[in-house]
């Protein structure tokens, strides 16, 4: 059993390295979700439902990392998920057609600010993007995010890189381990 | 070389997905068009307003002016500005999307009103109001730095700049395409994003290894525009600096503790992977 258990949960379109990522960091493979595509997206496997993967840090404690699919059909696995969530990481896929309705209906159906959840946005397949083109997309995303009254870290990431990824849990570390008392209480407009 | 300046006002088609993704839409196919043409400039949004500033050879601006004055996306084209210019200002094509509580646009919007605002004139009220989403603020002026345009932060020029009396706060994460993430400065964001504090509380909280490198960061977030920096003068609670209680009771102090143990416990763990 467990004495500490944490749950990361990763969201993103078909593709973004969700399951990459997951393998990346944890130490035995992904439950056997993986089945053939039936639709040719470009790639030969995609995940049916969850991807699921664990971290284990100690002999009780573990933060189990649960890739979800990004479309909103899938609500339903985002709400088996979507429970005291040590932290959110969002994938998206660099390219041309950035789905920014998808992205929407996660932030508005996750509700990472209510619960006070860390969230990550995670640009992946982005290695031969020039700076500039990079930051259009960051500059889109920070828009998005600030739709939904966030301020979170968007960056550049690869799945497939484990200490890119492992930065993706340095981040939210971060995050989580803020100054939450004191403070000054000023309304900064 | 041409500079040409034209405000338009973005007209929304509900059938074809929400603003945002309208919106990308519409800047990619300048995006496209203005790199074939070797034009520069700057795509900025306020609201339904869009304020482009372009630069090129005439032909190039008045075909892509021509395209643009046909593009159902957008009504209301006005051209604003054309003048001649010897330097160029612009050195590719961005988009700057300004919403309000965007500090980090206010210093570039003051920065290109330095530059470029008296050569824009507006034709008629309307331009003007669409104008006023741009350059019109008042407060703009407040965080006015030395104006040039082509200024990439240096993070390590050394800055004399202190912040001993300052209640600070940062107002959004920077873009990885501006400065480098390194742990000290992740520390910094994630404190200071959440809410405002005075210097000394965030010296006590040692997120750097000196006062030098954190004031060093506090300068660099200032040049992107990200630091929002509010005298304590007549504020005296704030520079409380003991830590109060930090749990009253048993439960949240075992919460607090079992979160301590696991961020110890991965902050090792990522360090052994890395090294
Ligand atoms: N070049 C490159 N390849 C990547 C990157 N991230 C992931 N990949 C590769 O892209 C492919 C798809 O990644 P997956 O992890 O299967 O994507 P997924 O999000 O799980 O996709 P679905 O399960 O279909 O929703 C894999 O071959 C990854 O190795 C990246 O940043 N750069
Ligand atoms: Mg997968």
């Amino acid at each position: 059993m467990d004495q500490i258990y944490n749950k990361l949960a990763i969201v993103g379109e078909v593709g973004a390295g969700k399951t990459q990522l997951i393998n990346t960091i944890s130490e035995i493979s992904p439950f056997a979700t993986e089945a053939r595509s039936s639709v040719d997206i470009g790639k030969e496997y995609t995940t049916v439902g969850i991807d699921y993967g664990r971290l284990s840090l100690d002999a009780d404690i573990a933060l189990g990392l649960f890739g979800l699919p990004g479309q909103k059909r899938f609500s339903l696995l985002w709400d088996m998920v979507n429970t005291s969530l040590w932290g959110l990481v969002i994938l998206v896929k660099y390219g041309d057609g950035v789905n920014i309705d998808a992205i929407d209906d996660i932030l508005t159906h996750f509700q990472p600010l209510k619960d006070n959840v860390p969230v990550i946005v995670g640009v992946s397949h982005s290695e031969n993007a020039t700076a500039d083109e990079l930051d259009v997309l960051l500059e889109f995303l920070e828009h998005v995010l600030q739709g939904h009254g966030l301020s979170a870290p968007i960056m550049p990431v690869d799945p497939r890189d484990i200490e890119s990824s492992l930065m993706l849990l340095q981040m939210i570390d971060a995050i989580n381990n803020t100054d939450e008392y004191e403070g000054a209480q000023l309304n900064v407009v | 070389m041409k500079r040409i300046a034209c405000i338009s006002t973005i007209t929304q088609h509900p059938d074809e997905g929400d603003a945002s993704t309208q919106l990308m839409e519409l800047y990619n196919s300048t995006r496209v068009y203005n790199r074939e043409n070797d034009i520069t400039g700057v795509f900025l949004v306020s609201g339904s307003s869009c304020l482009q500033i372009m630069e090129g050879n005439a032909e190039s601006l008045a075909s892509a002016i021509y395209r643009m004055g046909r593009d159902s996306r957008l009504s209301d084209f006005s051209v604003v500005m054309n003048c001649n210019n010897d330097i160029a200002e612009f050195s590719g094509w961005k988009i700057r999307i300004i919403s309000s509580g965007a500090n980090a646009h206010l210093d570039f919007i003051a920065r290109l009103k330095e530059t470029l605002a008296d050569k824009i004139q507006a034709k008629n009220n309307h331009d003007n109001a669409r104008l006023d989403s741009f350059f019109g603020k008042p407060e703009l002026s407040a965080n006015v730095q030395p104006p040039t345009l082509a200024a990439p932060t240096d993070v390590n020029s050394t800055s004399k700049k202190t912040y001993d009396n300052c209640v600070i706060s940062v107002s959004a994460w920077p873009r990885p395409t501006q400065i480098r993430m390194t742990p000290e400065l992740i520390r910094i964001c994630s404190n200071l994003t959440k809410r405002p504090a005075h210097f000394e509380r965030i010296l006590a909280l040692n997120l750097c290894s000196s006062t030098e490198k954190l004031t060093h960061y506090l300068s660099a977030l200032e040049s992107l525009g990200l630091l929002k920096t509010h005298s304590s003068v007549g504020t005296p609670n704030l520079r409380v600096v003991n830590n109060p209680p930090k749990a009253t009771n048993a439960a949240t102090q075992t919460v607090s503790s079992t979160a301590d143990r696991f961020s110890r416990v991965l902050k090792r763990f990522i360090a052994s992977a890395k090294a």
